[in-house]
């Protein structure tokens, strides 16, 4: 087995030149796409922006649900108080800022003041407390946070304190979470909720609910009132202006419709377009396009709780034996909007590593059959949950499929609904190996390929031991060298595949002014162009 | 009539209760639960576990039936787990668009169907009933999906005429309300038009065999007076069928046409919540769908008698 080395040294000054570097790079991807003509045309109020998504969100309450289509509607309604910059830094938004002391232990967060909700309310200390309290409850992230949260209170009308049984790397990106953020709701909402899910829609974002019809469409109207910050606009946060009137998020799940929508004009913009539409649609001069960068990672997740890949050796065999690009050439399609990369936060993240990149996508058929040898692997059947649901699953696990029964696999390929999928991957008698996509992750605490509460099951106690290790450090360069030990250990235990890095593709109307291409898609500061 | 009827509407009870039985078995057998979608991929066992308790989903299978089967019995089938509304709300939310494209892909289909089958039979093995018959046959093997798909990059991406996907309810207005609907409906309704045109012009060849309409020749009536009044009265009991069972295959095969052109109709209501396993829903729409079926076999049998006097029903 040949070492796995890093390229980086951990050190103060190699972060910060890292950081810079990384900063500097990640604004191209992000930034590759700001709306064309916007510096010629000043923004203009009004009008109705017409936004085709992939289907009905589950919950317009952002913390009970992880479905990104909950975060990407809801964000333009409530707030949370941090979010993050161009370069995945904690900026604040409704907090004016903090102070951590005892240890890093207590932080100290102070609120802006003069925010009102919705409902007119101004947001105070009594909103928040209730808020994140309930976030830490509900929501996944927010139940990891809490595991080292002794108490939330209210220090004062515009003061909360959070203090922590132990210091954690996880408290402020916790707090500037994307998927299920903790959304500052009026305290009147959250206790209306009791358990369940909350009933009336009311944050202090640019925009306010004004109409939901399932299935038909979510209606946002600008919201007069909106307090925003002052500073630019910077990655997620900074000033944020609502434009346009109205916002109409209208659920379409079938991709050939939202494409059909935008090219007739129906809609203003869609995403998860499908790569093979690009060519195309760059042809067309009523659009543009635009590829997201970073998006996900296609991977296959080893169960190991129990059945063949509780072997080390085997799973070894496996990575022996995959080449990867005609994997993510299959599933994808077209090489723009795929990358092979062995980092498991990705390139753009100040967080990115290659280590791994000696057995990332080297293949070797006479290694993976002596693993297998080795493993003690007698031409079992392999159960392999996947769905056609999302299509690079699907084709993915059927190109890793025909290679590793070249190299003497036995793949039993079940294909089934996602919903299917999502519920037998957390019974351990069910399979073998399931596909899924890893998305992009604000923190490395959270990535679940390396955690063992999530189906997989990758638990070890030295692995434990170093995302505990990971959880409670707050210096960054002490919490790479860490997660740069992880990832080593990852390509050492394999605990699951990962393919490949996969791109998205966003189509919008030359009409729409000032959309800044990221990761998550939002529409504060976007404009209609007169047509 | 009126025991008739009575007699009818009493046999409900049992069909809806068989409906009820299987379609809760059923969809509680096939694997996944609406915990699991809700939790999303990155949620743990626990995580899933807490929600599933949270939504009644972990009481045993019957105390889950008869706790529903016995407000569905009282009108109440429950709450969506994803819409935030009733299910009654969220089914009668789309019947109007359901509704509405059955019947105007039903117009459509009786509108070029029916001249079609008898401008066939009454000119029967000539070029004319030959080519109407090969476009019959053309408009049987169009999967309407694909008709739809032609419809909207002609039309709309194109043309630009008519909006390529979505839906204006009749409040908006009927003009636009039949904008969005134009295209779904001819998708949907050419394809059964076909169907109307080769069984309106095999049951008008049939009738215009018959003595009677030998006589009306004979008598030296006009032909168009002899199929129209004669003829046609005839081949309407048959059609009438013919028309009440497409109508309930269209109301069914809507589905295709709404996801293509993403109309928020019942259809897609199921789809939807079948995959996304919103079990309240799913149970309350298979409810409403048997009812609908069982509604429409009996306008058909009321049509009848008065089509054909000469029916009567004990």
């Amino acid at each position: 087995m040949s070492q796995i080395r890093s390229n980086v040294e951990p050190s103060r000054r190699n972060f910060l030149k890292g950081a810079a570097a990384a900063g500097a790079a990640s604004l191209l991807p992000w930034s590759q796409r700001v709306s064309s003509a916007s510096a010629a045309e000043a923004p203009r109020t009004g009008g109705t922006l017409k936004v085709a998504i992939i289907g009905e969100p589950p919950s317009l309450d952002a913390h009970w649900t992880p479905a990104s289509i909950t975060h990407d509607l809801t964000w333009h309604l409530y707030e949370p108080l941090f979010t993050l910059d161009e370069h995945y830094s904690v900026i604040p938004m409704l907090a004016e800022g903090h102070s951590l002391s005892e240890g890093g232990k207590l932080y100290t967060i102070r609120l802006r003041r003069g925010v009102p909700f919705h409902n007119g309310k101004e947001m105070s200390a009594e909103d928040v407390v209730p808020s994140i309290a309930r976030w830490g409850k509900t929501a996944t992230v927010g139940k990891l946070l809490f595991k080292t949260v002794q108490s939330i209170q209210a220090k004062d009308r515009y003061t909360v304190e959070l203090r922590l049984t132990a210091p954690s790397g996880l408290a402020l990106p916790g707090l500037a979470n994307f998927s299920q953020f903790p959304a500052i709701y009026p305290k009147e909402v959250v206790e209306a909720a009791g358990d369940g899910q909350i009933k009336e829609f009311i944050g202090t974002g640019p925009f306010r609910l004004l109409e939901r019809v399932p299935d038909r469409y979510i209606r946002m109207g600008r919201f007069d009132r909106y307090a925003a910050r002052s500073e630019p606009t910077n990655g997620y946060g900074g000033k944020r202006t609502a434009y346009v009137e109205e916002i109409q998020f209208i659920p379409t799940p079938d991709v050939a419709v939202r494409i059909a929508g935008v090219e007739s004009g129906e809609y203003h913009f869609s995403d998860w377009i499908t790569p093979d539409a690009y060519n195309r649609l760059l042809q067309n001069p009523r659009l543009d396009v635009m590829i997201v960068k970073p998006n996900e990672w296609i991977t296959g997740i080893f169960n190991k709780k129990m059945g063949p890949f509780t072997n080390k050796k085997l799973r070894q065999a496996v990575l022996a034996s995959l080449d990867m690009e005609p994997i993510m050439r299959a599933a994808v399609g077209n090489k723009e909007f795929y990358r092979l990369d062995p980092g498991l936060m990705f390139k753009e993240h100040v967080w990115w590593s290659d280590v791994g990149k000696e057995v990332y996508n080297h293949p070797d058929r006479e290694k993976a059959k002596r693993l297998m040898q080795e493993a003690g692997y007698k031409g079992e059947p392999i159960r392999w949950m996947c769905t056609q649901f999302y299509e690079w699953m699907y084709k993915s696990a059927l190109a890793a499929k025909q290679q590793l029964e070249e190299v003497g696999f036995k793949i039993d390929l079940q294909v089934m609904d996602w919903a299917s999928v999502m519920s037998r991957s957390t019974d351990p008698k069910m399979y073998d190996i399931f596909t899924t996509g890893i998305g992009d992750k604000v923190d490395p605490t959270l990535q679940t390929p390396v955690n063992c509460d999530y189906p997989g099951w990758t638990c070890d106690p030295k692995l434990d031991a170093m995302m505990a290790r990971l959880a409670t450090e707050t210096d960054f360069a002490k919490r790479y060298a860490i997660w740069v030990d992880i990832q080593k250990w990852f390509w050492d235990e394999v605990p699951v595949i990962k393919f490949g890095d996969f791109f998205s593709l966003r189509v919008q109307q030359k009409q729409v002014m000032g959309y800044a291409n990221r990761y998550r898609p939002f529409f504060w500061n976007v404009w209609l162009a007169a047509r | 009539m009126a025991s008739f009827l009575l007699k009818r509407v009493v046999s409900l009870l049992p069909v809806l209760l068989v409906v009820m039985t299987v379609d809760f078995l059923i969809i509680h057998m096939i694997p996944g639960d609406p915990a699991s979608v809700m939790a999303g991929p990155n949620a743990t066992t626990a995580d899933i576990a807490q929600l599933r308790s949270r939504l009644n989903l972990d009481l045993p299978l019957h105390v889950q039936f008869l706790r529903w089967a016995g407000r569905a019995m009282r009108g109440d089938l429950g709450d969506s787990l994803f819409l935030g509304r009733t299910v009654n709300r969220a089914v009668w939310e789309r019947t109007e668009p359901t509704l509405l494209l059955t019947l105007y892909g039903l117009l459509v289909a009786v509108v070029f169907g029916m001249p079609l089958g008898i401008l066939a039979a009454v000119r029967p093995n000539t070029g004319m009933d030959r080519g109407f018959m090969l476009l019959a046959v053309l408009g049987v093997s169009i999967p309407t999906f694909w008709l739809g798909l032609i419809f909207i990059y002609a039309f709309a991406v194109n043309l630009r005429w008519l909006p390529a996907a979505g839906y204006a309810s009749l409040s908006e207005g009927f003009g636009v309300n039949l904008r969005y609907l134009m295209l779904p409906a001819l998708s949907l309704g050419l394809n059964q038009s076909a169907l109307v045109a080769r069984m309106t012009r095999s049951f008008m060849l049939e009738v215009l065999r018959e003595d009677y309409i030998r006589t009306a020749r004979s008598k030296g009536l006009a032909e168009n007076l002899v199929v129209l009044r004669h003829a046609m009265r005839n081949v309407m009991v048959p059609t009438v069928t013919v028309v009440g069972l497409i109508f309930a295959v269209l109301l069914g095969g809507a589905v295709t046409t709404e996801i293509v052109f993403n109309i928020p109709g019942a259809g897609r209501l199921l789809i939807d919540s079948v995959l996304r396993r919103d079990y309240p829903v799913i149970q309350g729409a298979v409810l409403y769908i048997a009812l609908v079926f069982v509604v429409i076999n009996l306008i058909v049998d009321m049509l009848y008698v008065i089509i054909d006097p000469r029916i009567k029903y004990a």
